[in-house]
């Protein structure tokens, strides 16, 4: 039995080298690194994709790992210093500068077909600039996304689809929201921010911030000049908006983003900013939660000097470093596969709604449940990415709670905000 | 003293000159793979991360495997300038206080009640068991769902109890009411193993001496602190100490609860550790505070067992 098993390995094992050699191809594998693999409809795209790129690439085998989500630079770090590879990866665009400092990853014009990688949106591409070059190329992408539950909406008498464009709009019309469904008991939350101490809400809070005419760090990835203007302006105004959500019970403190996801399924909130592909736990919470989805983008007059411009929040592939010439032209063909309409769509519509990075997906539909944001779709501010992101970003949040719950001065929440970014810049 | 094998470890070194010199090297035979493993999984480790403390050591030393850069103090200094170093130690010597001393007092009465015999100690004694079997994750996330803000059952019996006037309480949400919402989910994840082991050595106090105390006329105060602490000392002891030493490297609590915040309130040396190494990537400044954290652990250890040393005295 044995005998007969490891014949038909060798078999196979033949006739795939003979196949690959039949293109004048030698046959190459490379490793993949995809924390996708650990959601089950995500990992189930992941497989049929790979199925089908190794179906028409017969030379190249995808060898696909599944790490989470929370330790991914752990494992790479401990692979790499234990001699394996890692040649693809994908990530997030808040991993790059980590990446690139530990000589993991490679500029993406080096590896990909130089007429694929100029069709990348160029507003997307930026976000993944590092020092001295692009270290990543979008899968798709997400700016800041107001979910709005149409029904809870409508049955105030409002209409979902007419969402604020100003920040007075925004605030009257939570305060008509708040007044309809004050003793109802239904709704905890009609207009949701996220405050909680994690990456995901500095992103976002970051991403708010931006609304509201403010830049975060300087072209050069220092920490911007938060008391000039238009940031002075940017940050009173930002952090006085969330005080005000905070203290009239509008918006929970400490909450993150998928608490509001949860409870957005469960129809107890009435709308909250988030990623596009928050809606993937949406739906988890109630699978016909679509029937009550819209989607709007951040008003477009955000205080004094905000225009809702929001920054980009992207899953992209970043290419390992060391590869041979055969493997290089592997990771091209298969990223230009999983970035087709025809691998790309039902993803987009089904699994992970977001917007498409390449101009190749023009013609790729969208979710309709995005078609309100879609419309906030190019409000992006291009941001430079530093090593200690993370961290900065996060104590944004905790610059919020200081100011907007626990009553530090607007001076002493900036100051002390200040002082802790610089420390993690300057580590 | 001479060991049962002793004489059959000397047929090993039968040549090896006298009998104490026999002994002696049948002695370091035997301990020689402790003292191996001990040295390469415990103080080489140790040592490592001591010295990684005194460089600039960051993902790439890692991986390309470069030697850490030396800074000498930058990252002791560095931590210590921005007060993190401080505010640490100071929220982890508190978290360590209370849940030391709470789950001493805590245990040592349950084991007193379950000592009298109630009818359903033994089925008690089975259920008291589950919160330590329950991996500390677990125990973190289901707190996390107690405490929860505004859907958990800590904020349904504060509204219930405020009479509707308090809607928003948030155990974890709060500066000052954060650390405590750990130091209960704490509680209730170590008190039973105390209370098991003060219960061991509660029962192994003789009897007739309790009834002669009895007898001679001492209340039950008396016989507590006479009779029942002093010869429970060295269980308490043991217990205590392994209670300190669980807190201080708490990590899975905080991690699930409250990842350090609100407002740092909850940032213990373990979570500062952490997020040094393995967020910022910066693991010289993580190995800066592990190693602070070390010695401290060790001065409270050793500062405990003194006291303990001296009271016995």
């Amino acid at each position: 039995m044995k005998k007969t098993i490891a014949l038909l390995l060798a078999a196979l094992m033949l006739l795939s080298a003979c196949s690959a050699l039949a293109e004048g191809k030698e046959p190459v594998t490379i490793r993949f690194y995809n924390y996708a693999l650990s959601e089950t409809a995500k990992a189930d795209w992941w497989k049929n994709t790979v199925a089908s790129f190794e179906e028409k690439n017969p030379w190249v085998t995808v060898e696909s790992v599944t790490v989470d989500y929370n330790s991914m630079i752990q494992t790479f770090t401990n692979d790499l210093g234990s001699g394996m590879s890692v040649d693809l990866i994908l990530g997030e665009v808040s991993w790059i500068p980590a990446l690139m400092e530990g000589e993991f990853i490679q500029q993406p014009k080096d590896v990909i077909d130089p007429d694929f990688y100029t069709g990348y949106y160029d507003y997307v591409l930026d976000q993944m600039y590092y020092k001295d070059g692009v270290y990543a190329v979008p899968h798709y992408y997400t700016n800041s996304v107001v979910f709005i539950n149409k029904d809870l909406v409508e049955a105030a008498g409002m209409d979902a689809a007419a969402f604020p464009d100003t920040l007075d709009g925004l605030k009257a019309w939570i305060e008509a929201l708040a007044a309809f469904y004050k003793d109802s008991g239904k709704v905890s939350t009609v207009f949701g921010l996220t405050t909680a101490e994690v990456p995901a809400t500095g992103s976002n809070i970051n991403a708010i911030f931006t609304a509201f005419g403010g830049q975060l760090l300087t072209d050069d990835g220092e920490l911007a000049d938060l008391k000039a203007e238009p940031n002075a302006t940017a940050m009173a105004e930002m952090l006085d908006f969330y005080k005000y959500l905070i203290a009239n019970g509008y918006t929970q403190e400490n909450l993150k983003l998928k608490d509001y996801r949860a409870a957005f399924g469960a129809g107890n909130v009435i709308a909250y900013v988030d990623s596009s592909w928050g809606y993937a736990q949406i739906g988890e919470v109630d699978a016909n939660a679509a029937n009550f989805t819209v989607t709007a983008p951040l008003p477009t007059t955000m205080g004094t000097n905000g225009k809702g411009n929001s920054l980009v929040e992207s899953h992209c592939f970043l290419i390992g470093d060391g590869l041979s010439d055969g493997q290089k032209e592997a990771i091209s063909l298969f990223i230009q596969h999983c970035t087709s309409t025809e691998a790309l769509e039902g993803y987009l519509n089904n699994i992970g709604l977001a917007f498409v990075a390449h101009e190749a997906l023009k013609d790729c539909k969208i979710s309709p449940i995005l078609e309100g944001a879609a419309k906030g779709v190019s409000h992006v501010q291009k941001q430079t990415q530093i090593g200690p992101m993370v961290s900065v970003q996060k104590q944004l949040a905790t610059m919020v709670l200081d100011y907007a719950v626990n009553g530090a001065s607007l001076e002493d929440a900036v100051n002390s905000y200040i002082t802790e970014a610089e420390y993690y810049i300057d580590q | 003293m001479r060991t049962p094998s002793a004489g059959t470890g000397r047929l090993f070194f039968r040549g090896a000159g006298s009998r104490k010199r026999q002994d002696m090297l049948f002695c370091v035979c035997l301990l020689f793979p402790a003292i191996v493993l001990c040295t390469a999984f415990i103080l080489i480790p140790i040592v490592d991360s001591v010295v990684m403390s005194f460089t600039s050591y960051k993902i790439a030393n890692l991986t390309k495997n470069r030697p850490g850069e030396w800074n000498d103090f930058a990252n002791y200094t560095r931590l210590w300038k921005a007060g993190k170093l401080q505010s640490a130690i100071g929220i982890t010597s508190r978290f360590v206080f209370w849940t030391v001393s709470l789950t001493f007092v805590i245990s040592m009465a349950l084991a007193l009640i379950l000592n009298t015999e109630p009818r359903g100690a033994r089925f008690l004694r089975s259920v008291m068991m589950i919160p330590w079997v329950i991996p500390t994750v677990i125990t973190g996330l289901l707190w996390a769902w107690i405490y929860a803000n505004p859907y958990g059952l800590v904020q349904y019996l504060v509204h219930l109890f405020s009479g509707g006037r308090i809607t928003d309480f948030g155990m974890l949400n709060g500066k000052g009411t954060a650390l405590w919402g750990v130091i209960i989910a704490g509680l209730w994840k170590q008190v039973p193993l105390m209370t098991l082991l003060l219960l061991a050595g509660m029962q192994n106090v003789p009897d007739d001496i309790l009834e002669a105390a009895k007898i001679d006329g001492a209340g039950y105060l008396t016989r507590l602190i006479h009779i029942l602490i002093p010869y429970m000392r060295s269980m308490i002891a043991v217990s205590v100490s392994m209670c300190i030493i669980e807190n201080f490297k708490q990590y899975p609590l905080f991690a699930t609860l409250t990842n350090g915040g609100p407002i740092g309130a909850t940032t213990t040396l373990a979570v500062l550790s952490y997020d040094e190494a393995f967020v910022n990537n910066n693991y010289g400044s993580g190995a800066a505070v592990t190693t602070v954290w070390l010695l401290v652990m060790i001065v409270v250890v050793f500062l405990f067992n003194m006291i303990f040393r001296r009271e016995k005295q």
